[in-house]
Parts: C-alpha cells; structure tokens; sequence
C-alpha cells in the first residue's frame, strides 16, 4: 500500500534537468566529480571543466562527492544551475576519520579518542622524519628522539607504558597495512596525506596482536580530482650543535702524576714535557699525554712555560700549542651541518580515478664530520573507480645510504663512540685544527700526544658504519558493490627491507718511536706515558658485515553491510586476515675469535682463520577473523563493538588462539537536544571498553658489534621459536651418531599466554561558539595481567631463566586538547591555538612471585627497573652511603665517603606531564607557526657525567680541587652519627672527581624536565597574478629545536634523549648520544 | 517492482569477482601456524627426545665426579698446587675460608643435570632402558648435591614447572626418597627392552643386569651411610630387597665409565684430560701444571711401600715429592714435584669414571664387615685393593704382595683392631682423584684417614686446620631462593652444622 502510494508520487512529480560545476576551494573545476540523486540508482560524473547535467524534481537531494575531497549534499528546490563547491579532506580531517582497516567513519560515531594530524601540520618545519614532526601536536602521545644524529631511533608511545618487557610501541599501518616500526623513518613525510592516530586498544582492538598500544594510520597520498598539479620543494636546513655539557677550561691536563713519575734525566723520557713537578710549589704540573685535567690551572705562573706539546712526529719535532684554552676547542670538531631536500610530485584525478607520482632525494650531512644519510624515494600511488568496482593501490621504493662514524679504538680493544673521544681532550686542543690526519703528523694515531683516546677525527676517516637499506612497500585495495547495502573488500599489502651494513675500523701499525713504556725494550715513548700504542703496536684490520632483511605479506579480506531501518543504521564488518612475516640475519666478522665479542647464536660458525659467520632466520604467522559492528540511531547515538580471534604461530597450539573484544558507544548529545545545537554548542559523550593482548614473547634481538651505536642493528624475531627453547649441543657431541644434547638453561612456562589489557576510556568533546572553542577530554585506565616476564628462578629448578606469565600494571591518565578557532581575529589577522595537555601515571601492581624489583637494564651501577608498587619504569643508582637521616657519611679519617652497597631508587623515567602548545598566526599571506614542547616528572641519568668528572673536564670538577669538608656529612662516632665540621678530604685532591664523585651515579641524576621550541616556521605565499603555468608559490624560514630550556642542575644533554633507543628502558644517556643540535633553514614550494 | 532489484544482481561483473576471490583463496591452514614447531636457527627440545640427551647427561655427571671437586682433591690430600699464583677464590678454599661461590658452580651444574636427566625420563620410546637409568643416575646426583650440602632441594627441584623456587628437604629424607627412586628406576630397567636408546647407553650399552648391579651398588653406598645415624629399620629392609632381587652388586672388572668416542682430536678429548691433561699436541694444560701431589698422600704412600705411587703421580725424572696444601713451590723445587700420574691419566680416549669396581667391593666389604650382608670382609677388601690395581695399571699379584705382607693397619686389617681402618683408608686410595666427593665423605663419615697420622692438609694455619663439614649453600640461592634457603637456619656454617651422617 505505500508503495503504490509512493508509485503515484514520482508520477505526478515535476522532473526537471538541472547543470551545474563541481569546483573546489580554489575555483579550479573537479573532473569526474560524481553527483548523484538521494536514492536514486546510477549518476553522472563531472566533466573536465567539471560540469554536469541531471535531471531531478523539486525536493530532491543531490550528493556530490570525490575522491580526496569531502562529499556534499545539495538539496534541489526550484533553482535551475547550481555551483558545488567540495572542500578537500585536508581542511574537513574533522569530517571523517580512518579507523582500523581503512574504515572511514564520520567522527561523531567514535567511542574512543582520535587524533587527525594533516599533511601541513606534519611538514610545516620540514623535519626529515615526519614522526618528529608529531611532536607536542596530540595529547597523549610521547615521541622521543633517542639522540640528534643523522638516523635517529624513536619510540612512539602512546598513553604511557603497559608492557614491563615488552614492546609499548605503537602500532604504524601504511594505507592499511601494518609496517615495522623502522620504517617511519624511510617515508617522506611530503608523500603523507594525513596521520590518524587511534590511542588506546579500544579503538585498535581490530588490528589484532598489535593493538594494545594504539595505531597510527599513516594515509599517503593518492591524488584528487581535478587537473594536473605538479608540486616542487626544495629545503635547505643547517644543522648546529646546540647545547655542549658544560666544560672546564681552567685547569690543564694532568691524571696525577707527580714527581718520580718521570724522570727528566731518563734520556728516553717526556719530550716535550719539561718536568712533573714544579720545583717551587710542588705542584702537578701539565702533562700533554693525559685525558685527565687535575693540572695547574692555565693561568697559573707556576708554569714557566707558555706552550704545551700536543704531538709529535717520526722526527722528534714536537707541535705545541699555547699554554691557554681554546674557546669551543671541543665543539669545534663538529661541523655545521648542512641538509637538502628535493621533492617532486605529479597528481592527476579524473572521473576514473586519481594517481600521485613523487619523488624526492634528500642529503643531509651531520654535525659529525663525513656522517650522512642520503634518502632516495620514488612512489606511485592511484585510485582507480569503475562504478562498483573500485580500488586503490600504489608502490613505494625507498633506499637510504646512512654511512656514519664507527666505534673507536684505545689499545686496540677499547670500543668507544666519537662523542667520548672528543669529550676526553683538554681544553688547550682545538679539535678544528686536527682535521688532516693521514698528513698532518700530530693528528695522526702515533702522533697525536693524548695517550688514552685518539683525536677524534681520525675515528671519523678510519672507522666506518656504514648501511644501505632498500625498502618497499606495495599496497592493493579492491572493493566491490556487490549489493547496494554490501560492499566487499580485499586487500594485500607487502612490504620487504633489506640493509646491508659493512663496519670497519683500519687497521695500523705503529713506528716504533711511539711505542709505549709498556711494550719490550727498548722504549721509545716519546711522551713517556705510552700513547695508545702502548702494549698494542699493531691495530689489526677488523671488519664486520651485518646483513639483514625482513619481508611481510597482509591479506585482508572483508565484507561491508550497510543497512538503514527506521531510526536505526548499521554497519556491519566481517572478514579474515592473513599475515606472514619473515626475518633473515647474516652475520660475519673478520675477528670474531680474537677481538670481537661473540654473538649467542647456535648458528654461529668459527672459521679457522679467525673469522666467523651466523645466519638466523625466523618465521611468523598470523591468522584471524574479526567482526566489528556499528548501530546508529537517529544520528545520535552510537553503540560500537569489535571482536577479533587471532591464532599466533609463535604460541604453543593450546595458546594460540585468543580473543579481543571492544565495545564503546558515542552520544552526540547536542544534537538530541536542540536547544543546545541552536545555541552553537557541539556535546559529544563517549566511552569504551576493550579487552586486548600483547604478545610479548621477545624484543629485537640484535647482531653487530662494531657498528656506530656499540650494540648492532635490531633484526625482528619476532619472538618466534622462544616457547621451544634450543638444545645446547654437549662437549664433543655429537659422537658419530651419538647425540648428545643439553637441554637450554632458559626454559618457559607450559602453556605461556598473552598479555591481557583491560582498558577503559571516557571521554567527552565541548564545542562552543560553533566549535570556534573546542574542548576535548579524554580519561583511561589500563589495567595489563598476565605479562611475560624472564624470571630468575632458583638454580635448584634446573633453570636459570624462566618465562613466565607474572604481573601486573596498571596505567591511567588524562588527555586535554583546546583548540581555539580562531584564538584571536582581527580583520585579516588570525591566530589559532591548540594547547594539549596529558597528565600519565602508571603503577606496577605486582611482580614474579617472591621478587619485588625486576631489572629491565641491568648494572652494577645504575638499573632500570619495574618496582611493584612503584611507576614504572624506575631508575635505581649507587649512591654514597648515607645516615637515616640522608646525610653523606665520610669516614672519620679519610674525609671520604664511600659508596652504599645496594642501589637506590631515584625516581621513574617515564613523563608523567606532557604539554603541547600549537600557534598558527596569520595575516594576508604570511603565516608563522610554532609549536612549545613542554615535559616534565621524569627523572633522568647522565652516564656521561661520570666520565666527564672522572676525568676533570666538566665544569663541576673544576670546583673542589683542593681538599674540604663534605657539605652536611656526618662520621660515626661511638655508633652514632655526628655532624662532620671538620674532617677535610684527604688524599690527592684530584681523587675526590676520579675515585670518589664519579664512583656513584647518584649525582648524575636531574630532573628531566624540558621546554622546547620543537618548530617555528615563517611562510609566506607569494602572490600570482594568474599565472598559467606557476599557480602557488611560498617560501618559508623553518626551525626546529631553535630552543631548549632545562633545570639548571641539567648540565649535560637533551634530557628527552635514550641510549636505549627505542627500548623501554627509558631514562639514561650515554656517550652514545652526540650533543643536541638545532636546524633552521629555508624552503620553497611551488605549484604549477 | 522487484526487478528492479534483480536486475543488480544480473550486472554483477564477474570479472572482478574472480579477482577477489582469488586474494580471498590464500589458504588458512594449520601448517602454516606449525611454523613454530621447527626452529632453524637450532634444536629444539621439541625435536630431541630422551636418547640425544642422556649420553651427555652421563658425560656430565661423570665429568662433575671427576673435574668439579678440586678442592676435595686438595683436602684430602691428593692434590696441592705449584705455583705462587692462585686461581679464584683458591687461597680461600685452601685456608677452608669457606666462600658462598665455591657451591655455585656444583649447585648449577648438578640441578641442571638432574633437569637433563628428567627430561630422559619424560621423553624417551617405549621400553626404552633410559627411563630407568636416568632415575639412577639423578639419584647418584641427588646423594652427591647432600654428601656437598646437606638439606637441599630434592622433592620439588629440577622442575620448573613445578616450582621456580624450590623448598628444601631435610637430607635424611632425600636418602630415603633415593633408595625409593632407585627402586622405582630399577623395575623399569628390568621391564625394559632393547631399543634403539641403547646405543645412546654409553654406560653399559643396554646390558640390564648391569645397570641393576650399579643400581643395587648405589643403594649400598647410600645405606651405609644411613648406618649408624639413620633409620636402622629401613636399611634392613632396604637391604633385604637387594638380597631378595639377587642381581648383586658391581664386580670385579666392572668399572662403571662412559665413553662416547673419545680420542685425541680438539674438542674430542676425555673430560677429565681435557681440563688435568693435555692439548691435542701434547702441551701439558694449564691445570695439569697448576696441580701436583700432596706431601700428605706421597708421604703416606712411601711410608706404606704403595706401588701405587707411580701411578697415582707422575714421578718420572726423579720427581718424588709434593707440596703441603696451600703451600707454594719455594720448599721444593719444582722439577721434584710429582704431577698427576699416568694411572689417573691414562690417555685422552680413556672412558669418563662414574664408580669404579673397586668402590663397589669396598662398600661389600665394610658391608660384611659390619654383618650387613654376607661375605668375607678380608677378602672382599684384597679384592677391592686388587681392583685399584688394576684399574691404575698393576697386576693382581702385586696387588696381593702389598696386601698380604704389609704390616700396617692401614692396609691389612689383620694388622690392627679396626677393621674399617684398612677399608676406608684403601679406599682412600683407591679413589684419589678420581672421587674425591666420595673420599671427603668417607673422611667425614669415619674420620679416616685420621687426622693425626698423617694430618691431611698441612700449610694451614693450625687453629683453622679444620676440614669443612660441609660447603656454603650458593649466593645465588640467597640472592633468589631466599626464604626457603634462610628457613635452613645455620646453613651458613660449614664447620659446625654435619650432613646428617657426619661425625
């Protein structure tokens, strides 16, 4: 009966042909734009000068969409044309969000937090990483940098950590497919349409094994609709160092030695040294061949002399330098360094479809002399639309060539980065004036006078690290209408790297005259200390090759119901994923059995020339099928859920099946109540809740031991073929056919099991003044059960190490996000602000029975660890050994404190407060933008202090040279502790920084607190007066890190630094981490 | 109206239909999951069962018997050392200034051996003989871990399964729970059959009734120690089991030793002479300079005329003395100082030692001494000094001439009035360096040999001039096993607190 009734309807409709033109924002005709009738079958497409002609009745509704641009609806009345303008996705991100699998939905049905960040905002500074770019823009999430150097690691964490030993890092899916974590770093960010960022688990439950730390969807470009556009960038950034720890220049070098030391009557002593003591005051004077710096000051006129020797040659001519420091000696062996990169991309999108072509190259030199990374991309990616078939695919190749400076070399066994030998210098070298050093004698290895590490700048030329890594990516999307209410889809993605990593250090061998007082007679020392050929005349020739790829092939396959009923609306997902991952490593040294530290692998194989090889190969599957299903009622309310099963091949068959499940619902609650929606105000209430794992069955492991980090390149194992630990062939097994094994002292739990989090979110977002103020606020609470832990079992168990499900922890916090549209107007001038702010606190519940402190980084003298009751992760030092009530206890005749005997907890590493301030101003053409990056509640262990005390070159140990009394130290007298007022260090006063401060780590611990400007950029966009061929045309003075403001206890380095790259073990920096650097530069962008 | 819709479904293209369902046909399988299973980066124990494990487990036990207890060999007189250098912790050990790390090493090594062999008994085929060795075999670990330390970890240990940190038993209960596990070990022996794990027996290659000869042997061993401060009762009974089973105990010629193909090739070579022996070349290896005879046992061995001396040491080249424990080179000159002797030594193929025949006729002989069983203890004992003979490389008859015309009652018990004198001291004897757990124990059990005549360890100071009753629970076991280790109280004494037979 309706039907007949709405049969009788059309017929008395009046239809009418109505024309018109899809435009977009900048006036510029959209082909192939579709324009279709509110339901109605079929449609038409735009023209190239993006026309159409369609026949409608009054009343009706037309909807205008295309590809990259947002669609449109249009309701018909009695006009006769009609003037479509679309907006692109980029400027309505707010309008539809990428959830897992590449599902668009409409942001109001989300339960859980996202985060969309453009193109613009990610490259507004031009960072050659795009996650850098990420930095201070969401709430709730943490990027950190693990040093300034040309191929940085970084950890992306999001909402804190849950995982004591496994990993915590986010989830990266490229165009729906998930992708190592390294391979960020191969991307142009120029390539990348938008970044979505899914948060928590709740809303990543979907993606399976990988979910519970959150996604980030990386979406790149596929071009839009419209004519052709090409796009050129050109970037030019400098790159300084910015931040040297602080260093001593009033004292000269001197490790202690005294009179009797050497003997200036010894014919074979101390060239240009004159003599150890000064006859008068009896005072240490310089001496050239040391690292330490306990000498005279260089003021002092105890020392007669205005010279001191630095080098000598094979003839005996000594090089000296005057007797004074050299302002930035040190600094001055970094270079400005110095980057560019060129980016070239074509687009294209017709009525069939859209394709974008790039290409870019980037170089970019270091601050560390030689070391650069040079970045080749190509990529192609299209979309292709056939009426109900539709797909989209592309390929990206990139190759990266990153050849950077290999570890040092100190009597030939002693591995040390550049950094720490450029730190061990003293203040009267200029570091800049030693830079020719195959034919500058003094610059040299036997020349150069410093006995205990070499001029830094020969490591640079004879100790290479080298890597050359091919990566490719290639992603296939087909979808099909099947039905007008279900689509299906299937997807293949694949991706393979490969790197090729040769270290070396050169070898050399020594001219007899500068053998050390250590090597047989008879001695030719010139310096009489030994210069590092001491006891090692020969450097040999050490060579390593690190090879490694890893492949990954991700099917999905879903189909997609779409139904309306009365009020309600689903969508309905369902489908099966296959992932297969594999994983090679091939290791070989020249030296393995003699120099280099052996690899624990079962396949390593020793040659009998000394050199060995390993290949390691490793194997991961994944199976599953999932199901996720929307319910929408009157466009308001919103009730989500997701189920996943996912089977594991490197679980035990029992385990290896297990579920996730996520349920979160949405409530625009402004839209209901229309008393607030005529008023202005957006109310949106969300919540959610999910049940998600981890499988955390094993880290990376690493191969390489001469690369430029000190612990090899990371090669993904995936964890697999851990549950079967490997049997230890006996002694001299097998005999003939005799087997003879021993079973692994590592073994793991029967029936080992996932990680479980039961996380929980809510959440709400306050529009006001037609979202010109936009509030967004978002709390959650991660509970982690049953993690993986390597405990240490008693040796009575048969074991040494066991794997086993223990702990508990749980993490909570809140996500704030104002976004002030504009914060300010006034006629043409705009300023927007976005100010993010999270507050993250975790704690750990419980640990391995029968232990309460678990190591994640294990020392003698500082740990990292997870403590049960404690946030996690906890830093743990040596400290002095103190009275009950804190003070230094010294002892009564010494003076001298000595070190406690266990470690002391001195706080978490992890930032518990992150804010973010974003500031776009704008005026006519000009923009300037910047974003403040502000962290604070961590705490954070400079290692390097020690050694820079150790040695008397940091500014601190230019204090305290003379003996004193401890400040607030107490002595025991009688059993009990009393104020020491007078008992002065004893001792010589050099021993305070090198045997007693630099002992203990404690003082090396500061407030990792930081403010930074991470990016300013000032751009303007030329104007054009309709020119045909150049459409856009900006140019930009760019800057990142210009700022960085710390406690002043601080006098080391960035504290956001790691020496565990993108471990867990958060917290400490090292000699591995050059100084922070700022870059600032100019780009141009040009459109035609 | 309807065909509407069914016109819809007509233009499905079916073109790309196959498409889709051509990346929807990458098949799902199980197999693809087993991937797993099969590591080829190294064995799995997944992929072993019981026979590639138990060849190298009684490697190991043999070679904790025989290279683990150095110190033992330094204690009781067998060994002392050359040099003015000392390895680690050595000065200690030989001033008994007993270290929590001197265990460390045992302590690991046996559990971990134990966890080998129950894996055998887990994962071997049917009828295999392994099962039933292995039990006998854990059970010869176990009495080592209580005759070292005492109350250990024995109900719950060497299964991480079932504890990751195991409680301690009181050592009284271990010995009983072993006699029990031998038994248990002992019926599936007997209802084995040959298998193809024989060829990985490379102990008795299979033969049954030698493995139940060693088996009955052990239970001896370990019964006589129960005697006298044991459970009276249960070492009758016990007793009367073996009595009543009739396979007997380890004969004449029945050495108990391992040799899975040694030879003098790197990486080939006998434990034992691996680490006290010699390279491949023939350059003596740093132990086998390091340690030379004790002054105790050459002065002992050239007071009773033993022919065995030249055996036991190397004292070619006119090399005939040793050093006190602890003391260094300086009396002697090195060249006279005897090294480990080329009984001990006898090649780099030589099998492993696990018990040699003429401990087992020694523990008859006390055995029948104290009436436990029937037998001639006299005989049983000439046996027994014939069998050490043997074993290092002399005739019978000479072994006869030293028994029959000495006059000392350290070897002829028709010479005193303590016959367990002459066995414990012959066995003493018999037993240097090849198990001086065993000697130290028999030391600690009887008090032979007695500390005055000959005093053992000499060069230490006289008022620490105490034998260790026992060693130091590990450090490790304090760091991680904490309170079930704290809860042994006064484990932290070596000099006062006995293993439950200890004198």
């Amino acid at each position: 009966m309706v039907m007949v009734v709405g049969l009788f309807a059309a017929a008395i409709a009046q239809t009418k042909p109505i024309s018109g033109k899809v435009i977009d924002k900048e006036g510029k005709p959209i082909e192939g734009a579709s324009v279709k009738v509110k339901g109605k079958q079929g449609g038409v497409a735009a023209n190239s000068d993006g026309t159409f002609t369609v026949t409608v009745k009054s009343g009706d509704v037309l909807i205008v969409s295309s590809i990259g641009h947002a669609t449109k609806q249009i309701k018909i009345s009695n006009q006769t044309s009609v003037s479509v303008v679309l907006e692109s996705d980029d400027a309505t991100m707010g309008e539809v969000v990428v959830t897992a699998l590449g599902i668009k939905k409409n942001p109001k049905q989300l339960g859980y937090a996202t985060a969309v960040v453009t193109s613009k905002e990610l490259t507004q500074a031009s960072v050659p990483n795009f996650v850098t770019g990420l930095a201070g823009k969401v709430a709730g999430v943490d990027i950190r940098l693990a040093d300034n150097g040309i191929n940085p690691a970084v950890k992306i964490t999001f909402r804190g950590s849950r995982s004591i030993l496994g990993d915590n890092s986010a989830l990266v899916v490229v165009d729906g497919n998930p992708v190592d974590q390294s391979y960020v770093a191969t991307l142009n960010p120029d390539d990348i349409d938008n970044v979505t960022i899914l948060k928590g688990s709740n809303a990543a439950a979907l993606y399976g094994k990988d979910a519970a730390n959150g996604v980030m969807i990386i979406t790149t470009k596929h071009g839009k609709s419209g004519p052709w556009s090409v796009n050129y960038k050109n970037s030019t950034m400098a790159e300084t160092v910015s931040y040297m720890p602080g260093l001593q220049t009033e004292y000269s070098p001197n490790g202690g030695e005294g009179a009797g030391f050497n003997n200036p009557s010894n014919t074979n002593g101390c060239l240009g040294c004159v003599s150890y003591i000064d006859p008068a005051t009896g005072t240490a004077l310089p001496v050239p061949f040391e690292n330490q710096n306990f000498g005279t000051a260089y003021n002092s006129k105890d020392f007669p002399y205005s010279q001191i020797a630095v080098g000598i040659d094979t003839n005996g001519n000594i090089k000296y330098v005057p007797f004074a420091p050299v302002k930035n000696g040190r600094r001055n062996f970094f270079n400005t360094g110095l980057s560019e990169q060129n980016d070239l991309s074509i687009s294209k999108g017709g009525k069939l479809g859209s394709f974008n072509i790039s290409g870019s190259n980037v170089i970019n030199h270091g601050v560390i002399p030689t070391e650069k990374n040079i970045r080749n991309t190509i990529s192609a990616n299209g979309t292709l639309n056939l009426d109900k078939f539709t797909a989209s695919g592309g390929i990206t190749y990139s190759s990266q060539n990153i050849d950077q400076v290999g570890l040092g070399f100190s009597g030939g066994t002693q591995y040390r980065p550049v950094y720490w030998d450029v730190i061990n210098q003293s203040a009267n070298v200029n570091l800049a004036d030693f830079r020719n050093v195959d034919t500058d004698p003094y610059a040299g290895l036997q020349g150069w006078a410093n006995a205990y590490y070499p001029n830094p700048n020969y490591q640079v030329y004879h100790s290479k690290s080298q890597q050359t890594k091919h990566n490719t990516i290639a992603n296939l999307t087909l979808n099909y209408q099947l039905l007008s209410w279900l689509k299906v889809t299937a997807r293949v993605g694949y991706n393979k790297s490969t790197r090729n990593a040769p270290a070396y250090i050169d070898s050399f061998r020594y001219a007899k005259y500068s053998y050390g007082i250590f090597a047989a007679k008879p001695t030719y020392d010139p310096f009489g200390a030994g210069n590092i050929a001491s006891g090692y005349p020969f450097l040999p020739y050490q060579s390593e090759l690190v090879k490694t790829d890893f492949d990954d092939l991700n099917t999905d396959e879903f189909f997609t119901i779409n139904k309306k009923k009365n009020d309600f609306e689903y969508t309905l997902v369902g489908g099966a994923n296959l992932r297969s991952e594999n994983s090679h490593a091939y290791w070989y040294s020249n030296q393995a059995t003699s120099v280099i530290a052996l690899p624990n692998s079962s396949t390593k194989v020793n040659n009998a020339d000394g050199s060995a090889y390993m290949n390691e190969n490793y194997k991961y599957r994944t199976q599953a099928v999932y199901s996720d299903l929307l319910i929408g009622y009157q466009g308001w309310a919103f009730l989500h859920g997701s189920f996943r099963n996912d089977w594991l091949s490197i679980l035990d068959p029992k385990t290896r099946s297990y579920n996730y499940y996520g349920a979160d619902a949405s409530l625009i609650l402004s839209d209901k109540l229309s008393s607030l929606k005529d008023d202005g105000v957006y109310l949106k209430v969300r919540g959610g809740y999910s049940i998600t794992g981890n499988v955390s069955l094993s880290s990376n492991s690493g191969v390489g031991y001469l690369g430029n980090n000190g612990s090899g390149f990371s090669i993904p194992n995936y964890g697999a073929y851990v549950i079967y630990p490997t049997a230890i062939p006996g002694s001299g097994f097998p005999y003939g056919n005799t087997n003879g094994y021993s079973l692994n002292t590592g073994a793991v739990q029967t029936g080992l099991s996932p990680e479980r989090d039961y996380s929980s979110e809510l959440g709400f977002e306050l529009g006001l003044l037609k979202s010109r103020i936009l509030l967004e606020v978002t709390g959650y609470n991660t509970v982690a059960k049953n993690q993986t832990l390597a405990s240490s079992p008693s040796a009575a168990s048969g074991i040494s190490s066991f794997l086993l499900n223990a702990g508990k922890m749980t993490s909570r916090g809140i996500e704030t996000s104002l976004k002030l549209t504009p914060f300010i107007k006034l006629g043409k001038f705009d300023w927007n602000l976005t100010v993010n702010y999270t507050k993250q606190d975790n704690k750990v519940n419980y640990m391995v029975p029968g232990t309460d402190t678990f190591p994640i980084l294990n020392g003698t003298t500082f740990e990292i660890a997870a403590i049960s009751g404690s946030a996690y992760p906890q830093l743990l030092v040596k400290d002095f050994k103190r009275d009950p009530q804190g003070q230094i206890i010294v002892d009564g005749t010494t003076g001298l404190p000595t070190p406690a005997t266990s470690l002391k907890v001195a706080g978490n590493t992890q930032y518990t407060d992150l804010l973010g301030i974003t500031s776009n101003m704008t005026f006519k053409g000009f923009s300037l933008s910047m974003v403040w990056d502000y962290r604070s509640g961590a705490k954070i262990l400079n290692y390097v202090g020690a050694a820079l005390d150790f040695a008397g070159i940091s500014s601190s140990s230019g204090e305290n040279r003379e003996h004193f009394v401890v400040p607030n130290s107490v002595i025991s007298v009688n059993g009990k502790y009393v104020p020491n007022t007078n008992i002065a260090t004893t001792g010589p006063p050099s021993q305070w920084w090198y045997a007693t401060y630099s002992n203990v780590m404690s003082p090396y611990v500061v407030n990792a607190a930081f403010w930074k400007l991470r990016e300013l950029s000032l751009a303007y966009q030329i104007p054009l007066k309709s020119n045909p061929y150049l459409k856009r045309l900006s140019v930009a003075l760019v800057g990142q890190n210009l700022l960085m403001f710390r406690p002043s206890t601080n006098q080391w380095t960035d504290p956001e630094f790691s020496a565990q790259g993108s471990g867990n073990a958060v917290g400490y920096t090292s000699e591995f981490q050059t100084p922070p650097t700022r870059r600032f530069g100019i780009t141009l962008n040009a459109g035609f | 109206m309807l065909t509407n819709n069914n016109h819809t479904m007509n233009k499905i293209n079916n073109k790309y239909l196959i498409i889709l369902v051509s990346l929807l046909s990458v098949t799902a399988c199980k197999k693809q999951l087993d991937t797993n299973l099969t590591n080829p980066n190294g064995v799995t124990s997944a992929q072993i069962t019981g026979k590639d494990v138990f060849a190298n487990a009684i490697q190991v036990t043999s070679g904790n018997i025989t290279n683990s207890y150095a110190f033992a060999n330094e204690w009781m007189g067998y060994w002392a050392r050359t040099t003015s250098y000392s390895q680690s912790g050595q000065e200690q050990q030989e001033n008994f200034a007993l270290q929590n790390s001197l265990g460390d090493g045992i302590w690991q090594s046996h559990y971990h051996n134990i966890y080998d062999y129950n894996f055998v008994v887990s994962n071997s085929a049917t009828g295999s003989i392994l099962p039933g060795a292995s039990a006998v075999m854990k059970a010869l670990v176990f009495e080592n871990l209580v005759d070292v330390f005492g109350d250990i970890p024995y109900s719950a240990a060497g299964n991480p399964n079932v504890s990751t940190l195991p409680k301690y038993d009181a050592a009284t209960d271990v010995y009983k729970g072993l006699i029990a596990d031998i038994n248990a070990g002992i019926v599936k022996i007997k209802a084995s059959s040959a298998t193809g794990d024989d060829a990985s027996d490379i102990v008795f290659k299979g033969d049954k009734t030698k493995w139940v000869q060693f088996a009955n042997t052990l239970k001896l061993r370990i019964l006589l120690r129960m005697v006298p401060n044991g459970d009276q009762a249960f070492v009758k009974a016990a007793l009367a089991d073996i009595a009543t089973d009739g396979t007997g105990y380890l004969v004449a010629g029945e050495d108990v030793t391992a040799n899975p193909g040694y030879a003098n090739l790197e990486g080939k070579q006998n434990p034992f002479w691996s680490s006290y022996g010699f390279e491949v070349n023939g350059g003596a290896k740093n132990n086998n300079t390091y340690y030379i005879a004790n002054k105790t046992m050459i002065d002992y061995l050239n007071a009773t005329s033993d022919p065995r001396i030249g055996y036991l040491y190397d004292t070619t080249n006119g090399r005939n003395s040793g050093n006190y424990l602890g003391a260094v080179s300086t009396a002697n000159p090195v060249s006279s100082l005897a090294h480990i002797g080329p009984g001990i030594l006898k090649s780099a193929s030589q099998p492993a030692v696990i018990m040699l025949a003429s401990q087992s006729i020694f523990l008859q002989a006390e055995a029948a001494q104290r009436g436990l069983i029937s037998g001639n203890y006299s005989s049983l004992l000439q046996t027994a000094i014939e069998e050490s003979f043997r074993y290092l490389g002399l005739t019978t008859a000479a072994a006869d001439a030293y028994y029959t015309t000495s006059k000392d009652d350290r070897v002829n018990p028709a010479n005193g009035s303590y016959p367990l004198k002459a066995i414990i001291y012959q066995k003493w004897v018999a037993l240097a360096e090849t198990d001086a757990l065993e000697t130290w124990s028999e030391y600690r059990r009887t008090g032979f040999p007695d500390r005055t005549n000959p005093s053992i360890s000499v060069g230490v100071s006289p008022a620490n001039d105490v034998l260790p009753k026992r060693l130091l629970y590990p450090q490790s076991e304090y760091n991680l096993n904490s309170k079930n280790v704290n809860a042994e109280g006064q484990a932290s004494d070596g000099f006062t607190v006995k293993i439950f037979w200890g004198q």
